[in-house]
């Protein structure tokens, strides 16, 4: 009998103590929710980082802690049940459309369409382009971004590369394999992630535009136009000399005649 | 045959096969010349067999004896066959958080995806949300709306059709969807609304797998079949709604 009225106490003390804590909101802040208790501000949550400051007096806050009550579940915790019992994270249901709909950046499109914005078509498919990956400081990176939009040897590249820059500590590319260490460091890649070329510094447009004709697969130098080539340059001696054999052995005369 | 004839044909024969080869050699064309034009996927190959069960707590189970059923796991399937196309780190995936009282699901998705795809404008979606006072709770107008106003000029998709192929499209170009989802799964008993991420999906493989914003960390991904994985996508009304940014992925590991 005396452990359950011992308990019964507690729990009574607890309610009563907990009673006096309140949690109250902002109007001019969203973020964050004041406790209170005997009409005392003891701290602040801040809801965007789960955080709990104690004011120990006026300001003057603390190091984050656990708040001394929970906050309000409804403003913490994203759950809500819904009357039907169904858990809801999120979705504000009675406004999902029932009749399917395609769209893109909002605007109703037909299937086709918008499967062309990540296939063949409006949008080019990129999955089988080149990765020009930049790594380095913010104002190394940005030069050869800015190449890319304006220089006229890379100008027409711009829309045939996935181009990404990061800080070196970027998690896609720091525990990657990546080389950071570059003042950027340049990295052209297959589809597959072949490395097609590296450079850890940079080294204008121009050089930028040979490395990316020498990567893309179909190139052949060969094929090159020299614009400055003269007609007499492009026309083909040999078949001219090899035409005059020909006929002089043709019309001469034989010697055994 | 007069033997000088017979010469001037062969010499005759020979530089018209060098002229033609010299035609083809010479030929121009526009430079620089576009990338190689996408040639299509190939085949998955079929399935390896079972990996043993090193021990000595319960093995995952595949996806024969868990009948596709939903099973939790890390960015490999649980039989070792396939690996998540989008393998966005724990550590860059937030929890879900609450906006005046309404979950921020498809915010934290849309986090998710643009954290993959490198969208800065969106990172910490629900908590800009927060900030600016706007509460939780997604529909398709709204996110045309948030991201107006958060992500100006972002190209981005949104399919309600429930359409598998548009999920498969999205992926096969290296990009994260972000799905509706009701639950029934390891995580949750019964019927919940919800937005999640959908790192793989492939009928081929027969893999699905989803990246939960209440459960984010790098085990706790929910691998299961792909007709598993359609019922919760269509079963929470709506009949199937997913968002994805049109924003290239990251590039793939550098290897020689």
């Amino acid at each position: 009998m005396r452990p359950i009225s011992s308990f019964i106490f507690c729990l009574l003390l607890a309610l009563s103590a907990s009673a006096q804590y309140e949690w109250h909101t902002f109007p001019d802040d969203a973020d964050q929710l004041s406790l209170w208790r005997d009409g005392r501000q003891l701290g602040n949550w801040r809801i965007s980082t789960r955080e709990y400051l104690p004011l120990l007096a006026p300001g003057v806050w603390g190091t984050p802690c656990p708040p001394p009550y929970p906050p309000p579940q409804d403003m913490i915790a994203p759950g809500k049940v819904e009357s039907d019992g169904i858990l809801n994270f999120g979705l504000e249901r009675a406004h999902l459309p029932v009749a399917g709909k395609h769209l893109l950046n909002g605007i109703e499109v037909s299937k086709e369409e918008l499967l062309q914005a990540l296939g063949p078509g409006q949008l080019p498919d990129d999955s089988q382009w080149l990765s020009l990956t930049i790594i380095g400081p913010e104002e190394a990176r940005q030069k050869v971004l800015s190449d890319l939009q304006n220089s006229p040897y890379l100008v027409p590249w711009k829309d045939h590369l996935k181009v990404h820059d990061y800080p070196p500590d970027h998690w896609a590319v720091r525990d990657a394999g990546f080389v950071t260490t570059g003042q950027p460091t340049i990295y052209c890649q297959a589809s597959d992630g072949t490395v097609l070329h590296r450079q850890d510094e940079y080294r204008g447009p121009q050089a930028l535009a040979e490395v990316l004709r020498r990567a893309d697969p179909q190139y052949r130098p060969e094929r090159d136009p020299d614009l400055n080539q003269r007609f007499m340059d492009d026309f083909p001696w040999p078949l001219l000399l090899g035409g005059a054999v020909v006929l002089l052995l043709l019309l001469g005369k034989d010697e055994k005649r | 045959m007069n033997q000088r004839l017979l010469l001037a044909l062969l010499l005759g024969g020979a530089l018209l096969w060098w002229y033609h080869d010299y035609q083809e050699r010479t030929r121009r064309e526009p430079t620089p010349s576009p990338p190689a034009n996408p040639k299509p996927k190939p085949k998955p190959e079929p399935k390896k067999p079972h990996r043993p069960c090193p021990g000595p707590g319960p093995c995952p189970l595949d996806d024969k004896e868990a009948g596709g059923r939903p099973v939790e796991g890390g960015p490999i399937s649980p039989d070792g066959t396939v690996e998540v196309v989008c393998d966005l780190p724990a550590t860059e995936r937030k929890k879900n958080i609450a906006s005046k009282g309404l979950g921020c699901c498809v915010f934290r998705s849309i986090d998710y995806a643009a954290r993959w795809q490198q969208v800065p404008q969106l990172y910490d979606l629900p908590e800009q949300l927060v900030r600016a006072g706007i509460p939780g709770g997604g529909y398709p107008a709204k996110v045309d709306e948030v991201l107006a106003r958060f992500g100006p000029g972002v190209a981005y998709l949104q399919d309600t059709s429930g359409d598998a192929d548009v999920l498969e499209a999205i992926l096969r170009t290296g990009r994260l969807p972000c799905v509706t989802y009701n639950g029934h799964d390891c995580h949750y008993a019964g019927g919940i609304a919800h937005m999640v991420c959908l790192p793989y999906f492939d009928r081929q493989t027969g893999w699905a797998c989803i990246s939960d914003n209440n459960f984010p960390g790098e085990n706790q991904l929910v691998w299961m079949s792909p007709e598993e994985f359609l019922k919760r996508w269509k079963g929470g009304g709506g009949g199937g709604w997913v968002f994805a940014l049109l924003a290239p992925p990251p590039p793939p590991p550098p290897h020689n």
